[in-house]
């Protein structure tokens, strides 16, 4: 186990310096940094000025040395609009999305694991039936029309939520039900399926031959056996959520990471976006690690082997 | 004396072991043996005992980690990539398992055209041709090179896969039991096909089994293997009338015996087979052998002859034949009964 | 009772496609009107069954006056465009790393594995938006990073699977006859693995919709010019306080799009590759 944990760990770290070098190598895409980050109409002087002092005349591998050197410290240079570290910026951000996310990673668990064991259990009805159009759609829904839909009809047909911003809990409903109605939908289905796989083992048969009632076997030996791949699916989903935000986030005025990153994309804020784009990476090689290692340790099999 | 078709001289396969580094699976441990011309070789241990690896190290499907390889004049070991492909047409292999051995999208007439072309054999126009006789050769109708292999048996799998390894025109042919997987009627029907065919086109065979009364019938000489080694090697008569090896005598009690008369005393075999991550030190077989002494626990015995032809790896008929200082030793419950005299 | 469930969905799908494709093709002579034709006069019309609405405008107007039915049925062309092209260059490019990842093993697998590790680390809107918010937006650059970045999901599945076909004594055959490797993976592994391909390809349309829609939602994908879904839904997302149809008709469009294409992907899942069924 220890073992393990050191491979996962050391391949981690290696993941996060890939994504160091690509958050690095977004500004450079194009060849030339110095054009994105200055207005149109600069001088060539004041290009030339710019690129000395930023050192984009060095070879590349010395400005990532360079680069990554101060990142390790959380310096990834001020932000060129709001003229503060960019890593402050987006940690100040990072309790909002972070809100958001969970909130929405729940509304996912607490629709979607219920509705998988219903229409597993109730196989062939048409409440089934229906469960499973309603799996369809949820997953045929880009996340930003169910957005202005839920704004359309809760926040303005039946004004029951605010339609924006952040503070309150009816300021939270919509924004999490947008951001988590895709992944319950893929929990459930996902749940559904394995569910009814579980269920036609042999072992679920012998449960039910002792006498014990058809719902204690599906919640007590079928679901415990079916609900193992969903965990790391649901370790996905996380980071599935965290991209999410990004849209969600600008659709509801909610000022997280997302909403920051897409105002800084636009301002060309560059180390604002390298230092978010880095920020969200590196937490989402940390979720999946920790998925990993929780997967490990609640699979009896691989625990043996490991 | 002329020199053997194929000569394994000292053949080594280890796997690492992934995540840790110094330790890895010595699935073959020094192998040496050699196969003549129109001999079938038969190669026989339980499962996890080497003797499949040592059948893919020797075509080098696996590479050997150590140990010398001739073929004929050939060092099979020192082929470059190109020639190696080249050589391949020398040495092919028939498979066990009849269902995973015939790729399920290509039709039975094209896998052998492509054996053909690979080697370039016969024109490209007469290679259908070709493949049909070859059908014919191995009992089959001409006209199955039109069908996917799942129209087929078990059985007519297998003639398939003998019928593209002789696309080639090789000389030597591994069988990875080919018959282990097959119903028993049917083992026969193969059995004798590949006998017929060794008559006929003088091929030899490495004839790998765990199923000693099939290799009673085919085979010429037999090698015993346990834990990746070879334990004993004799002809075939030798080897049935005159076991030597405890592990040798304990699968030949193992083979049932149509005859109620001639029961013999069963060897039982205790335990389970050690994992060849971690070796019994000393004789590999001392964990389940009944007769095994200190020496035995420590040092590993060599291969050494007991008789021509017949060598054994063991300790205790080492020392028989030292003390009783004759040319053949006794099978083992003789010498126990010495021990107990 | 499964089977023929199963193939009503499909067909039902395969209708819904059917019109979104029809369309597409043929959307000069079905348009009502031109896409681009602006007609101030008229702007903001509802649909035509609500009061203030003209059976000339079935779906109503946008906020220039421009007609929403056919704005849809132009936008669908992008929209398959898009998919479908960046479809077949991802999956090409992450079938032929698969394979090789698979097939050779070693070093080139350790870097592929690797990579596609870090990639998965961003959130693919994310790293979509940052690449297209340097490269520039447009239709080429939509299909450009979308296209690239859509690799990974082809190359895991394939490297698994050849690592399971390396194993089967048919491949260990053809190396043993002495077939060239490249003849070996495309002879034998490729027709073996092609049907994960299809079945994942067939899916991932209905991703690239979607991906391609938020993109020039959020301004980075589509110029704002061409009639697109996303930027019908963008020019909607300003009037949704007081006119409901220009956000709603081209998202039940994209909506609809996916959902027939989810339904015949699973209908191809469970004919050509019922494995599959657990790891998507």
């Amino acid at each position: 186990m220890l073992q393990l944990l050191r491979s996962r760990l050391r391949r981690a770290l290696l993941v996060i310096l890939g994504v160091s070098l690509f958050a690095f190598m977004i500004v450079h895409l194009t060849g030339d940094p110095a054009t994105l980050m200055l207005p149109l109409d600069a001088t060539s002087e004041e290009v030339e000025a710019f690129r000395e002092a930023m050192g984009l005349n060095d070879p590349l591998w010395q400005q990532y040395l360079r680069w990554l050197g101060r990142a390790v410290r959380g310096d990834f240079g001020l932000s060129l609009r709001h003229q503060q570290p960019a890593l402050t910026l987006i940690l100040e951000r990072m309790p909002a999305t972070i809100e958001l996310t969970l909130a929405a990673l729940g509304v996912a668990i607490c629709t979607g694991i219920p509705l998988g064991v219903w229409m597993a259990s109730r196989r062939g009805s048409w409440s089934a039936f229906a469960g499973s159009i309603f799996g369809l759609l949820g997953q045929a829904m880009p996340v930003f029309w169910l957005a202005l839909m839920l704004q359309l009809v809760f926040g303005l047909l039946i004004p029951v939520f605010p339609l924006t911003g952040r503070g309150s809990f009816k300021q939270l409903v919509m924004p999490a039900i947008a951001l988590g109605f895709y992944s319950t939908a893929t929990i459930m289905r996902l749940l559904q399926s394995h569910m009814i796989e579980v269920l036609q083992q042999d072992y679920i048969r012998t449960a039910r031959s002792k006498g014990l009632s058809r719902a204690l076997v599906i919640l007590k030996h079928a679901l415990r056996n079916a609900l193992l791949p969903v965990v790391t699916v649901i370790g996905l989903q996380l980071g599935v959520l965290l991209g999410g935000a990004v849209i969600t986030e600008n659709i509801f005025a909610w000022p997280g990471v997302g909403r920051l990153l897409v105002q800084a994309i636009n301002n060309r804020d560059i180390p604002l976006v390298q230092a978010g784009v880095f920020v969200i990476a590196v937490s989402i090689v940390i979720i999946n690690l920790i998925t990993d290692l929780l997967y490990t340790w609640l699979d009896p099999r691989i625990r043996l082997e490991g | 004396m002329n020199t053997p078709l194929l000569q394994i001289e000292d053949l080594h396969v280890h796997f690492p072991l992934a995540g840790r580094k110094q330790a890895c699976v010595r699935a073959v441990n020094g192998v040496s043996f050699h196969v003549e011309k129109g001999e079938t070789l038969g190669l026989v241990g339980e499962s996890g005992c080497g003797k499949t690896t040592t059948g893919r190290a020797v075509l080098r499907l696996i590479e050997p980690t150590a140990g010398q390889i001739f073929f004929e004049d050939v060092d099979v070991r020192a082929l470059g990539k190109k020639e190696l492909r080249q050589f391949r047409s020398q040495m092919q292999i028939v498979f066990q398992d009849p269902y995973a051995s015939l790729n399920p999208r290509l039709r039975v007439g094209d896998a052998l055209v492509e054996a053909m072309e690979i080697h370039k054999i016969g024109s490209p126009s007469r290679r259908p041709a070709l493949a049909q006789e070859l059908l014919e050769r191995v009992g089959l109708n001409p006209d199955y090179a039109k069908r996917y292999p799942h129209e087929f048996s078990g059985g007519q799998r297998q003639r398939i896969g003998i019928a593209r390894a002789l696309a080639v025109n090789p000389k030597l042919i591994v069988c990875d039991e080919p018959v282990s997987a097959l119903d028993v009627s049917v083992q026969a029907q193969v059995v004798n096909l590949l006998m017929d065919l060794q008559e006929e086109l003088g091929l030899s065979y490495l004839f790998i089994a765990h199923d000693l009364s099939v290799v009673k019938h085919i085979c010429h000489r037999v090698a015993v293997m346990y834990l990746g080694r070879i334990v004993e090697i004799a002809t075939v008569d030798d080897l049935y009338a005159n076991p030597k090896h405890p592990y040798t005598q304990a699968l030949l009690s193992a083979i049932p015996i149509p005859d109620p008369t001639q029961r013999q005393a069963f060897v039982p075999l205790a335990g389970e087979l050690p994992s060849p991550l971690n070796p019994p030190l000393g004789c590999a077989f001392h964990t389940r052998c009944a007769y095994a002494k200190a020496e035995c626990r420590e040092q590993q015995p060599q291969l050494q002859a007991v008789a021509p032809g017949h060598s054994v790896a063991c300790h205790q008929v080492g020392q028989c034949l030292a003390k009783e200082g004759r040319a053949q030793c006794y099978s083992y419950y003789d010498l126990v009964c010495d021990e107990l005299c | 009772m499964q089977s023929v469930l199963s193939s009503k969905t499909a067909l039902f799908g395969l209708i819904l496609l059917g019109i979104v494709v029809v369309s597409a093709l043929l959307a000069p002579l079905l348009a009502p009107h031109d896409p681009r034709e602006q007609n101030l006069e008229k702007r903001l019309q509802p649909p035509a069954w609500m009061q203030g609405g003209s059976p000339e405008h079935p779906l109503g107007t946008d906020h220039l006056g421009r007609d929403i039915l056919s704005r849809i049925i132009y936008g669908a062309r992008v929209s398959l465009l898009v998919a479908v092209i960046s479809v077949a260059v991802s999956g090409t490019i992450g079938t032929l790393l698969g394979l090789a990842a698979g097939y050779w093993g070693g070093r080139f697998d350790a870097v592929v594995t690797m990579l596609a590790d870090v990639q998965l680390a961003f959130p693919f809107i994310l790293l979509a938006l940052a690449v297209m918010s340097v490269l520039g937006t447009g239709l080429r650059n939509v299909i450009l990073v979308l296209g690239v970045t859509g690799w990974v999901v082809y190359t895991r599945l394939i490297r698994a699977e050849v690592l399971a076909l390396r194993e089967k004594e048919y491949i260990e055959a053809v190396r043993a006859l002495g077939q060239k490797d490249h003849k070996i993976i495309w002879r034998h592994i490729l027709p073996n693995v092609l049907p994960s391909v299809i079945v994942m390809a067939s899916l991932r349309i209905a991703n690239m919709i979607i991906a391609e829609s938020s993109l020039t939602f959020m301004g980075l994908g589509v110029e704002p010019h061409i009639p697109t879904w996303g930027n019908m839904l963008a020019d909607g997302r300003e009037y949704i306080t007081n006119a409901w149809w220009l956000a709603t008709f081209p998202g039940l469009a994209i909506m609809l799009t996916v959902l027939a294409i989810n339904l015949l992907g699973d209908w191809l899942r469970d004919r050509l590759d019922p494995r599959l069924q657990n790891s998507l």
